[in-house]
């Protein structure tokens, strides 16, 4: 039985069960996203001794055997960013307990489907169930980006929803043209047929492909929907915007173009020109912000730049450096997003000019905002660090030049990133009559994720391995001999 | 094999150097009470109050982002749907003339 399916499952089922339970009272839709969550969780983390062990299990769904049927492919690679996704999902569910307070159906709905459009695509191992789970991920964005329904919603969902669709159209069409170059869309099968492939042929399908996806990745030029997207959207939803859907974009670049293609010279240099692009410019123009939310969209574009330049390194230090700067960042942005939201709740605004003084009244929050923040900077005995020597000690090893620009970028992230702390947490303390109340239900999720964040900074052992692992699993024999045994 | 330099040099690192700006600091430190006039902020002769003297963040950075003409390249974020779909273009066009010519 393919149970590699079943987290999938199970989030679908509780995406089409929360209207049904949410019937009489929509106050069942969170405890029924909570639940379906959780068991997926556990059923993710049942199949992790294996994966581990055997290295990568294949499911064919409905025992047809690849290239004709569906394959459902599940290694270290991506059962840790299926895993880390549905973790993210669970703590931003558990949060909007007390933040959501109306149209709760729609809003636990549309998360669930994300989410399953966002696992989809992690364990698709053909190219046209990758588009459909990125429809389906795209589709329930949209929606959330214009939950709030007041006009700069409605804006940001429009500029989202039409930029995506150009995205989605994109992909689609380097679907076709592969499907047409090599008769199948099983992605071991046609990263074999490609070799018989005139390379422009094979150049211009994947390139159409990439563009499409660097789309969901927020990778510059195609970034422009991401910062009004964030500053629009509920602000848990933004934690799951930049620690979830980025991933799945930037996942879907890597695993289609390291395994499709036989030589990645060329890939590399796209992704290094994106990456640098994305990292430098995405870094001052965090630095002219006055909108938090903003700010913290342009600094995850940076971010997603420095994953993207690490993986373009080409070198096993550096793509295992990338990878686990993904996940960290899952962490970091997803608590100063949740930081950010407890503040936008209780301040009603998102000025950092308009906030000031919030460390003597909300201490918890403050701290974790510290957390995140010195993390997002690579300070050491947080998870940043980790992550961000790595990519430094790989750039070292290719250019001294990178190394240069990433130190610089960094500099500008310390100059933000502490900006924004002094501007919010710091200075004379507006009068707030509900100071120091801070719900148990957005309390939780704060402190696991700084928990986390310190615990994989202070122990980085595990972490490490764990990307040395994720890197293995984009060599492209192993892929092509697992897939298509 | 993968051989990582051992991350515990740099953690050693900032500890050191952490505990010498430490210890710097409690050198340098001044030690017991103020003379009088010695804590007043000098302004180079001027009279100037001590809110005054105080930089702003809005401005702290102003150099950097002259520099870097970051303003430019914010303006560049016109909130224009077109613009925005003409830089996805751009780089899909970039994207495969790169695979294609150099794939």
């Amino acid at each position: 039985m393919a149970y590699g399916f079943l987290p999938i499952g199970v989030m679908l089922a509780t995406a089409f069960l929360i209207p049904i339970a949410s019937l009489k009272s929509d106050r069942h839709a969170k405890h029924v996203a909570t639940a379906g969550m959780i068991l997926s969780l556990i059923l993710t983390a049942t199949m992790v001794p294996e994966i581990f062990s055997s290295g990568r299990l294949v499911f064919q769904i409905e025992g047809w055997p690849a290239p004709f049927g569906i394959s459902i492919v599940l290694d270290t690679l991506s059962i840790t960013l299926v895993f880390l996704s549905i973790l993210v999902s669970l703590l931003v569910v558990v949060f909007s307990y007390k933040y959501v307070k109306e149209r709760r159906t729609k809003y636990y709905s549309l998360i669930s489907l994300s989410l399953v459009g966002t696992l989809g695509m992690l364990v698709a191992g053909d190219l046209f169930n990758m588009f459909v789970y990125l429809e389906v991920l795209s589709v329930s964005s949209y929606a959330l980006v214009a939950f709030n329904k007041d006009r700069p919603a409605i804006e940001s969902g429009i500029k989202y929803l039409i930029i995506g669709s150009l995205g989605t159209s994109l992909v689609l069409l380097g679907i076709s043209f592969l499907y047409g170059l090599t008769g199948s869309l099983n992605l071991a099968d046609v990263s074999i047929k490609l070799l018989s492939v005139p390379g422009a042929a094979a150049g211009l399908a994947i390139g159409l492909i990439i563009s499409g996806m660097a789309v969901k990745a927020g990778l510059m030029p195609f970034h422009a929907w991401l910062p009004d997207s964030y500053q629009s959207s509920p602000s848990p939803i933004s934690a799951i915007f930049s620690g979830v859907t980025a991933n799945a974009g930037i996942y879907a670049i890597m695993r289609i173009g390291f395994i499709s293609l036989m030589s990645h010279q060329a890939l590399l240099g796209l992704l290094l020109f994106f990456g640098l692009l994305s990292m430098v410019a995405g870094a001052f123009l965090a630095l002219v912000q006055s909108n938090l939310k903003r700010l913290l969209g342009y600094s995850s574009i940076s971010q997603m730049g420095y994953i993207a330049m690490s993986i373009a390194l080409g070198t096993p230090f550096g793509v295992s450096a990338g990878m686990l700067h993904m996940i960290n960042q899952a962490f970091i942005k997803g608590l100063l997003f949740l930081s950010t939201a407890f503040i936008v709740y209780r301040t009603k605004t998102d000025n950092i000019y308009e906030i000031s003084g919030n460390f003597r009244f909300h201490p918890v929050v403050a701290y974790s905002f510290l957390i995140g923040s010195l993390s997002l900077v690579g300070v050491p005995l947080f998870n940043g660090f980790v992550s961000k020597w790595m990519i430094y000690m790989a750039t070292l090893e290719v250019s001294p030049v990178l190394t240069v620009i990433s130190l610089m970028v960094t500099v500008i992230t310390l100059a933000y990133i502490l900006k924004a702390f002094y501007l919010i947490f710091l200075g004379n303390a507006k009068p707030d009559p509900d100071a120091g109340i801070l719900p148990l239900s957005m309390k939780i999720p704060i402190i696991i994720l700084s928990a986390i964040i310190v615990a994989m900074g202070i122990f980085p052992e595990l972490s490490i391995k764990l990307s040395v692992m994720m890197f293995s699993d984009l060599d492209r024999f192993a892929y092509i001999g697992d897939v298509l045994k | 094999m993968i051989e990582y330099p051992y991350i515990g040099n740099a953690l050693l690192f900032f500890f050191i150097v952490s505990l010498i700006g430490y210890a710097l600091y409690n050198i340098t430190r001044r030690k017991g009470k103020p003379e009088p006039g010695k804590e007043i902020i000098y302004a180079c002769g001027e009279d100037m109050q001590p809110e005054e003297l105080n930089i702003p963040p809005e401005t702290f950075y102003e150099y950097l982002i002259d520099l870097f003409r970051v303003k430019k390249l914010r303006r560049l974020h016109s909130g224009v749907l077109n613009d925005y779909l003409l830089w996805v273009l751009a780089g899909t066009l970039a994207a495969i003339a790169a695979l294609m010519i150099f794939g």
